[in-house]
Formats: C-alpha cells, structure tokens, sequence
C-alpha cells in the first residue's frame, strides 16, 4: 500500500504544480488585460488514511483558484469613471465652445460688437462720408457673419451631443444585454467547488465599468453573485433580464422647445421610465443639449444660445429703434422719415441665427445718420448710437460691454469648473486605480517567483514519480 | 505596498501626461505672451480684461476723433482769423474813406477793394475741411446746399446781385444757404462738445447780418445820394461819412461778436485737447492694468518651464528602466 501510496502522492503533485503553473502563466498572459484580476492556486492537504496506528497524509487535493477583487475599490472606481467622463465630455464642448466663441483672443464677439460701435463714433464726426458709411456696412456685415456662424456652429455642437447621446444609449444597452449575458453564463459555468467563473466575473466587472461611464450606476449581488445593475435607482439588469434605454424627445408645443431624456423603454408594457442619469456622458450631453445649447430653453440654468439671442435682439433692436426715425444722404425734402434700419431678419424676432444687413441700406448713402432731413451733417442719430456702448440699460441692467463680458464670464466659470473638477477627480482616480492594480493587477516579479516555485515542485514532484518507480523495481526483483 | 505591474506604467504614463501638459501650456504662454491660454484659465480676469479692452479701445477711439475733430476746429478757427483780419481791413477803408483827401473815384475805389475783400471773405467762409463745409451748419455737402434759383452755386455762402433799389443801389447781396444748427460729437464716454461756429455766431443774424452792413458802406461809396454812380469829383458828404461811421461801428461790433466767438471754438477745441491728453494717459494705465491681469509674467513662465523640462527629461530617462527591471530579466 506505502509504495502505491507513493505514486498517487506523485501523481497528485505533478497535477497540483501543474495547476499551479497553468495558473501563474495565465496571469503572466493577462498582465495587461482590461480588468482582469489575478489569480492564485489555492492547495489544501488530501484526506489522510489511518496506517500503523497513524493518520498519513495522502498528498495535495481540492485546488481552487482566489481572485483579488474588492468589492468596496470596484463601487468606488465606477463612481469616479461616471464624474470622471462627465468632466471631460464637458471640457470637450467647451473647448469647441471656446474655438466658436474665438476666445480668448482679440477677434471675439463683442469685439465685433465694439468695432460696429465705434464707427458710429467716427461717423458721429464725418456723418456725411461715404467712405466711412462703407466701413460701416462692411463692419455691420462682419458682425452678421460672425453671429450667424456662432450661432450654426453651437448648434451643430448640439446636434452632436444628441448623435453622442443616440450613440451613449446603443451603447449603454450593448453593455446592458452583455451584462445580462454574463450573469446568465455564470449560472451555468460552476466550478468543482461551486464557484463562478472568475474570467466571466471579470468580463462583467468590465461591461459594468463601461456602463459606469454613461450614467450613474449603482450594482447589487445576489446571494448567487448575479449582479443586478442600476442606474440612479431604475433597474437596468435584474438577473438575466435585460431592460434597455431609449432617447426620448419631447418638442413643446408652444415654446418648440426641444427636451431630450433618456428612458428605461420597458418593451411589454409599454412603458418609459425617465431616467436622470447624475454622471457620465449621458449627464454631460443630456446638460448641454437640454441647457446650455438650447436656445429656447425655459430653465433657470445658464444657455449659451439663449444668451447670445438676447445680445443680438438687443443690440439690433436699439440701433434700429434709432434709425427708423432718421435721414439718409439723400433725403431731401422729405417730411417723414424713410423707416430704414441697418438689421433685420427673414422671419421674425431678430436673433444670432437669423440676423442680417438690410437691404434697405445697400447703398452707403441711404443709411439714416440725421435726425432732420437735408441734414447730412447732423449726427444725432450716430452720436446717440455710439452711445449704446455706455447704455447702462442694455440688456440685463448692464453695458453691451459688461453684458457680454459677464457672458463670457460664465461661460469661462463653467470651463473653469469642468477643468478643475476633472483635474481633482483625475487625481483621485488614479489613486484609486492604483490601490485597486495593487491589489488586483499582476505583480511580473511575483509571477516569476511563482514559476520557479511551480517548476521546482514539480520537479521535486517528478522525483516521487521516479524514487517509487525505483522501489517498485527493486520488489518485483526481490521475487525472482 | 504590493506594486503590480501596470501600476509602474499607469503612474508614469500619469505622471508625464501632467508634465507634457503643463510644459505644453508654458510654451504657448512664452510664444504668445499671455498668461490666458483657456477660457477656464481665469475666468476672473478674463471678464476684468475684456471690460479693459473696452474702455481702452473707446478712448483710443476718442483720441483719434478728437484729433481729427481739433483740426477741424483749428481750420475753422484759421479761416474765422482771417475773415476777422478782413473785417478789420474792412473797417480800416471805411473809415479812411472818410478823409477829406479822397475825391468820388478814391472813394469808389475803396468801395471795389471792400468789395474784393468781401469776395475774399466769402471764399474763407465757403472753405471745406476734409470735403465738408466749415461753416454751413449740418448742410456739410454740395448736395444739401439749396440753392433758391439755378444761377446760384452749391456754396453756403454767396454773394449776389439783385435788381437795383433805393435801398440797395447796387443790388449786391450775400446769401446764406445753410443752417444754423451745432455739429457736436461725443468727445468721451459721457460728454459732448460742440465742433462748428455756426453762421449767425460768425455774421449776425441769417448768417449774413454783418455783410448788410459793408455791402451798405459799399453803396454810399459808390453811390450817390441819388443812388446814382459818384461822379469822379464827387467827395462824400457830410451825412454820408455820419452814415459810414455809423456803419463802421456796426461792422467793429460784429468784429467784436466774431473775435469772440472764434475765441469760443479756440476754448472748446483748448477743452477737447485737455480730455485727450487725459484719456491718452488713462489709455496708458490701462494698459498697464491689463498686461497685469492678462500678460504672462515671462521670468516666472521661463523658469517653470525649465523646471519642468528639467523633470520631464528625467522621467523620460526612468522610462528604460521601467520596462526593463523584473525578475524575468534576471532568469536565465
């Protein structure tokens, strides 16, 4: 029986380090994989047999493998991802915010708005110059172009957003069916001793963090493992059942403003669940699609379209409200005043979009400077245009000046936020990230050490093999 | 501390996105100036700047109009000198005129050199500056002069000639086709100042008050009491040379109104060079303002960047080491 006893032991250790080996050369080829933890060969000592009045051990048995996840760095590692991509999708729209708006440098908006106004000044000085009146159309026209671009252009950022938003939901609902897969095959793929499948449990960590990105997304375990996702509050996986999202919007019928939300689409029962998703890009593209860029969004929040509408209007609205009383160059004799103005638009209020010269003052001479007919020295009208510059009573209690510095003003405070948000979060993420790689990740010096241990042990192994083998020819021999 | 693999890379890789970064932004400070590279930079004195910029390119714009404004003002105030210096000629041969060495054609005479001068006056009068009338009110251009007949010229003032009267023998007449009305400009962000002397300031009432006065002088010394042309030998008489020196005051009174007035315009014009001088200096310290808030203090951004080269050149030395130090390198 001891020379029998010999050779299982052998055999049990070969396996044993053989396991060992598999194990540590998988963790050496997953040293870079996305989310993968490492793994560790857990051995225990063979049922033992009762001999001489003595219990002897029969070798190594019941090998099983240990995962280095925690739980508590997971949740907190999906958190930060959720701020984390939300601060960047805001730095990126308002990088392009910044390109649109040309700040900051010397060609932005309102020094567009300024230079419009200081030729009214000059003019004030040399009313009758048509050289001067030139420069005023030209710098009139300047100013259209770059409001009507600004305009176009932060709406197409918003029509990206909503691309981005469409793309985010198909995404979100690949990740969600994965999820659903995952806790599906990890029902059916238990191990000898009942566990789960560590790679799958991994690949779902991963679909997880990946959602994490969109939305804020909160997972419980069941007592089987099957995790069950969230996001703020509404069941996106329950087991193995996915539910899927959908962009929904909604147009009011009156403002026409234009909402989008994500909803949890429940197929059989027809039903739609709003869904407010607090971080990731979901939140960013849904803030700045529903805020930011909507120019007739009816929130208290800050839009950037809205904004730059009311600074046109205003600004139009005050130099026409000049000019349709006065007299152009050549308007002699005349008792009523022409009704020219120097904006206007194709279809109602004047706003960033739609602004544009008339065409009433195609010709340099017929924009309305005098106050009086027959006058063309007489500068009243460009003298008092001039002074919208200092009109405390503008738009919002303050200057053309104050109002679009305060603009840009909030525009800058937002970037500013969303940069220091992600600088602080950046920091704690990679602090988190390398407490969790320090538990979780592959350690090559340890995994080397594991090698040589598993190569000696199974060499050692091996001996059994051949020092039983040795006995048993030398007691075969003994009979003959 | 266990340190797994991917944290080395992860730190690094961390570690010199910062740098690059931040040296990245330290270069465009040093290549551009200015210490604002981002909106989100400092939104603070982003908002300061931009209310800088604006005040300081409105005074700039000030000081530009104003100069051009003083020079408009300096002409009209040369071309007011002069027109006193011929009223004054004008005075002088009225009143010399009047000597009892001068017989009808001295006196007639005189009478065509007031004339000349008067023509002189006028062309001082109808001067442009920079295309537009100096002294026509708002009517600034040929086209807004009206002129009552088609004989008439496009110039504000003009001197006619009326059928003949009792009360004008020559029928001479000065007309004015302009207005009375102020040209003002805005001469900074709150204030207005008058740029023009109107006619009326310049001859009295319908701007051409005064030129009733000479072209009357003009008459008595071309003709006679019966308003016929003096004889060659036809001296002026006693009530005549009353009558002249009567007219003589009036045109010294409206000499006087002209003095002083185009002493007016000098002190406004004095007044708008003293706000630009102002402004020019304001224009100065907000410059200095804004380079405060707005401009990258260079010794600051040269040393941060070699600092950060400094850094950056040793964690891209670390980066062999990095990839090369395990075990594995060790096993043969």
């Amino acid at each position: 029986m001891a020379t029998f006893s010999s050779l299982e032991v052998g055999r049990r250790a070969l396996l044993a380090h053989n396991f060992g080996l598999d194990v540590t050369s998988n963790n050496i080829a997953n040293t870079n994989t996305e989310g993968y933890s490492r793994r560790q060969a857990i051995f225990s000592e063979a049922a033992p047999y009762l001999t001489q009045g003595y219990y002897i051990g029969t070798g190594v048995d019941g090998q099983s493998l240990r995962s280095f996840r925690e739980e508590y760095l997971d949740r907190e590692v999906r958190k930060i991802n959720g701020k984390e991509t939300s601060y960047e999708n805001d730095i990126e729209i308002f990088n392009a915010i910044e390109t649109i708006l040309r700040e900051p440098t010397d060609n932005n908006l309102g020094e567009v708005v300024n230079n419009l106004l200081n030729i009214f000044e000059e003019l004030a000085l040399q009313p009758e110059s048509i050289g001067l009146r030139e420069v005023l159309l030209h710098k009139a026209q300047t100013l259209v172009e770059r409001f009507n671009s600004a305009s176009n252009d932060l709406e197409a950022l918003r029509v990206q957003a909503y691309e981005d938003i469409k793309q985010d939901v198909t995404k979100a609902n690949k990740l969600i069916e994965e999820i659903a897969g995952y806790n599906k095959v990890l029902g059916l793929t238990k191990d000898r001793n009942g566990q789960d499948s560590l790679t799958y449990v991994d690949k779902r960590e991963v679909a997880i963090e990946e959602l994490a990105k969109l939305g804020n997304v909160t997972v419980t375990y069941d007592d089987n493992r099957t995790a069950n996702v969230f996001m703020n509050g509404i069941n996106l996986v329950n087991q193995e059942e996915a539910h899927y999202l959908k962009e929904f919007e909604n147009v009011d019928g009156n403002t026409g403003e234009s909402s989008l939300n994500i909803m949890l689409y429940d197929k059989n029962k027809e039903l739609y669940i709003d869904i407010d998703p607090k971080a990731g890009t979901f939140y960013s593209n849904l803030k700045h699609y529903n805020v930011t860029l909507d120019r007739r969004d009816s929130s208290l929040g800050f839009s950037i379209l809205k904004e730059l509408d009311s600074y046109v209007s205003a600004f139009a609205e005050k130099i026409n409200g000049f000019l349709v009383g006065a007299y152009g160059l050549n308007d002699y004799g005349t008792t009523a005043a022409p009704g020219r103005i120097l904006f206007t638009s194709d279809s109602g209020e004047i706003l960033a979009s739609n602004i544009k010269v008339s065409s009433s003052v195609s010709d340099p001479a017929d924009i309305p400077l005098s106050a009086t007919a027959g006058t063309p020295g007489n500068s009243d009208i460009a003298r008092s245009i001039s002074r919208i510059s200092q009109d405390g009573t503008f738009l919002a209690g303050q200057t053309p000046s104050e109002f679009y510095s305060n603009f840009i003003g909030k525009v800058a405070n937002l970037a500013n936020d969303a940069v220091n948000g992600e600088k602080a979060i950046k920091l704690v993420s990679q602090q988190l990230n390398s407490q969790r790689n320090s538990i979780m990740s592959v350690n090559e010096d340890e995994e080397a050490i594991n090698l040589i241990k598993y190569q000696k042990n199974f060499e050692a192994a091996s001996r059994i093999i051949t020092m039983s083998n040795e006995i048993l020819s030398t007691l075969v021999n003994l009979g003959r | 501390m266990r340190i797994s693999s991917n944290m080395s890379y992860d730190s690094f890789a961390f570690n010199i996105e910062k740098l690059q970064e931040s040296r990245y932004k330290n270069l465009l400070r040093q290549s551009t100036g200015k210490d604002m590279i981002n909106i989100a930079d400092k939104p603070g004195s982003l908002m300061d700047v931009k209310k800088i910029v604006t005040a300081q390119e409105q005074r700039s714009n000030y000081i530009n109009l104003n100069n051009l404004a003083a020079s408009e003002m300096r002409a009209a105030e040369d071309q007011a000198e002069a027109v006193i210096t011929a009223m004054q000629k004008i005075r002088d041969l009225s009143i010399t005129s009047t000597n009892m060495i001068y017989d009808g054609s001295g006196v007639q005479s005189i009478g065509n050199y007031i004339k000349g001068i008067v023509t002189d006056i006028l062309r001082n009068v109808n001067a442009d500056f920079n295309g537009k009338y100096l002294f026509s009110g708002t009517k600034t251009n040929a086209n807004s002069i009206e002129a009552d007949n088609p004989g008439m010229n496009e110039m504000p003032f003009e001197l006619i000639k009326n059928e003949a009267s009792a009360d004008n023998p020559s029928g001479f007449q000065v007309v004015f086709k302009g207005n009375m009305e102020q040209r003002k400009i805005n001469k900074d962000t709150h204030s207005t100042e008058i740029i023009n002397l109107t006619a009326d300031e310049l001859f009295g009432e319908n701007g051409t008050k005064t030129f009733e006065a000479i072209i009357d002088i003009y008459n008595i010394l071309l003709f006679g009491p019966d308003n016929t042309e003096r004889e060659n030998l036809e001296s002026l008489s006693r009530e005549e040379k009353i009558k002249i020196a009567e007219l003589q005051q009036k045109v010294a009174h409206d000499l006087e109104e002209i003095t002083k007035n185009n002493a007016k315009l000098a002190s406004r014009r004095e007044r708008l060079e003293t706000v630009t001088e102002q402004m020019t200096e304001e224009v100065v310290r907000l410059k200095e303002v804004q380079s405060l808030r707005e401009d990258a203090d260079v010794v600051k951004v040269l040393s941060d960047l070699k600092k950060e080269e400094t850094v950056l050149q040793y964690v891209l030395q670390s980066a062999p080491r990095l990839t090369r130090l395990t075990l594995f390198d060790f096993l043969s």
